[in-house]
């Protein structure tokens, strides 16, 4: 497990730089730079070469690269070249944002996805368990900012019944409300159907039967045998789910004016500011990693089988 | 021998799949969105890019009397493009992203899936790397980082921006349905029925051929089935964000993006596209839900 460890701790930063390059080579392999402007007068070449300078773009690509991973290491970002700030700057204030709507939107489907997917597990085939399964269907496939378009135009102008411009301070619940709803409706609809799906099989389970036959009551052999172990595959994909809900962020921070990393990264992709689309698509990537790296850690402590097979 | 084996198994699971209620509905909705996005240039009464300016923002006929017209029955944009023609000829693009793309992610994916698991060493070396790499990022986000790097290059300009998406797409995507197609070429790889083989004196050319590839083809047509509609998702998810499909040139995300300023005074535009997205998601995904259960009935 330690060697395991390990080896997953080492795989992290290396997936980063591998990411770093390929987004930095991206950026730099293709023509067309910060400096474009397609509706406006374009900029006299001494502005140019001096902006160059200024953001070091004067340099030979590998040389940016490497200043670049220096810099990064001291957690220098760099400056937007679309807003003059400093990356780290902007990204500390969206950040918060971002990180709140996250977390908000994965508890909510959690406890929602939980209670329904057991009821809907223990009552199988049922009208209930039809009617979630369908639910659950729907929620999953309706891509995020088709759900954005229903939320606002039903809520938002037709009922008038929820603001839907911008965040506020975080505590306006009414303002939070539908973001952090349509965030939470994919996660939601997947974790039911896992939830229901692996409380199946662990009722079918040969220590279950041993439960009842032992004369245990139904509802210790829930809390003590069942519930316990059907919550282990729901762990496993809350990596995934952090990767979802990074994209939902993308869509739904962008269709609410919600001033966190996801629109801000948007905002970036279409002014290629790339010390931000750099700074933001490696904080993705660290995001994940750790949701994945914590979600095997927490995996190998539940389920001691993990253990002997690494 | 196995030609026989393999009809009966390929019969059971059609059968099964026929008497699923939910993927036939599905089947006959994705059959539908075919048809359309084919006969699009005969279905479409009007040029989809082509306004007029006095017909904008028209009602679709179940709409304010005083603001709709017979001749556009889904009314107008706030351009005055009838909003039925962009809606057909965008099915057609969304069809187009749905298969191209995914038939590079096949043919690459499975050539090399199956490489890398049959003989293994460098070939599997690399394939796991380029996984932990691309699987560091969720696929829209490294799509969005490719496209925004070529977009001003001739490529981005190709079919208004429609090739730049399915080369985006297939770079990122192969790589999943490779580790898929691995992962079942190791799990028969041990089995006894390619021993048998191998003692029969077949070469691996004919073992990959004739006995691992028919059967890692159910897992492979499932995730097509899931893959199609994900891509159609992935472009519209673009085109929304404006870094997708280029007007004029109509798509179901293009057409959320440019009604979305608008959608107070006028949400017909906005709400169809969104209405068609849904509909045909949902088809797509109740016919990859029974294909996974008619394929896998233990699953």
């Amino acid at each position: 497990m330690s060697h395991y460890l390990v080896r997953r701790l080492l795989a992290l930063p290396l997936t980063l730089l591998a990411v770093a390059l390929i987004t930095f080579a991206l950026a730099h392999a293709t023509p067309g730079g910060p400096w474009d402007r397609f509706d406006e007068k374009p900029l006299p070449l001494q502005a140019e070469i001096n902006l160059n300078r200024y953001y070091g773009l004067d340099l030979p690509v590998h040389e940016q690269f490497l200043v670049y991973i220096g810099n990064l290491v001291r957690l220098d970002l760099g400056t937007s070249i679309q807003k003059g700030r400093p990356v780290a700057d902007i990204i500390g204030e969206g950040l918060p944002v971002t990180a709140q709507l996250g977390l908000q939107s994965l508890l909510l489907a959690l406890a929602v996805a939980i209670p329904l997917g057991v009821v809907s597990a223990l009552r199988r085939n049922s009208l209930a368990d039809h009617a979630t399964t369908l639910l659950a269907t729907v929620g999953t496939t309706i891509p995020n900012f088709v759900l954005c378009v229903f939320f606002i135009l039903y809520f938002g102008m037709t009922l008038r019944l929820l603001p839907f411009v911008g965040w506020g301070d975080g505590l306006d619940v009414r303002r939070m409300l539908m973001p952090t709803v349509i965030l939470a409706l994919p996660a939601m609809g997947f974790l039911t159907r896992l939830v229901r799906s692996s409380v199946l099989e662990v009722l079918r389970a040969d220590f279950v039967r041993t439960a009842r036959a032992k004369g245990l009551r139904e509802r210790s052999v829930l809390r003590g045998h069942v519930l316990k172990n059907a919550f282990v595959p729901v762990l496993t994909v809350l990596g995934p789910a952090t990767a979802n809900l990074v994209v939902g962020s993308f869509i739904v921070e962008t269709f609410f004016s919600i001033p966190g990393v996801g629109r801000l990264f948007i905002q970036s992709v279409n002014a290629r500011d790339y010390p931000v689309i750099m700074a933001t698509t490696l904080l993705y990537a660290l995001a994940i990693g750790v949701a994945n790296l914590a979600v095997d850690l927490a995996y190998g402590a539940l389920d001691p089988r993990v253990k002997v097979a690494q | 021998m196995t030609g026989v084996g393999q009809r009966s198994l390929w019969r059971d699971a059609a059968s099964r799949l026929a008497a699923n209620r939910a993927a036939m509905a599905g089947l006959v909705v994705v059959a539908l969105f075919a048809f359309v996005a084919i006969a699009a240039p005969i279905l479409a009464p009007y040029d989809p890019a082509a306004g007029d300016t006095r017909n904008h923002e028209l009602d679709p006929f179940w709409g304010d009397p005083a603001y709709r017209s017979a001749a556009f029955p889904l009314g107008t944009d706030q351009l005055g493009r009838d909003v039925l023609s962009r809606l057909i000829w965008s099915a057609r693009v969304s069809l187009l992203i749905g298969f191209v793309p995914v038939s590079i992610i096949v043919t690459i994916g499975v050539a090399v899936g199956l490489v890398a698991g049959y003989y293994g060493r460098w070939a599997d070396l690399l394939l796991m790397r380029a996984v932990d790499v691309i699987y560091a990022f969720p696929e829209l986000l490294f799509v969005i980082v490719i496209v925004t790097a070529a977009r001003g290059t001739w490529i981005g300009e190709l079919g208004s921006g429609i090739v730049l998406i399915f080369v985006s797409i297939a770079t990122v995507s192969w790589v999943g349905m490779a580790r898929l197609v691995r992962g079942q070429v190791l799990a028969l790889r041990g089995l006894e029925f390619i021993d048998a083989a191998r003692a029969m004196g077949a070469s691996d050319r004919r073992i990959l051929v004739r006995h691992v590839l028919p059967n890692v083809l159910a897992p492979v047509i499932v995730a097509v089935a899931f893959g199609v509609p994900g891509a159609m998702l992935t472009e519209s998810a673009l085109s929304f964000l404006g870094i997708g499909i280029k007007p004029p040139t109509p798509s179901w995300g293009v057409m959320i993006n440019e009604g979305f300023t608008l959608a107070i005074q006028s949400p017909w535009p906005v709400l169809m596209p969104a209405v068609c997205i849904s509909v045909v998601m949902l088809a797509f995904t109740f016919l990859g839900d029974g294909l996974r259960e008619a394929l896998d009935p233990r699953a």
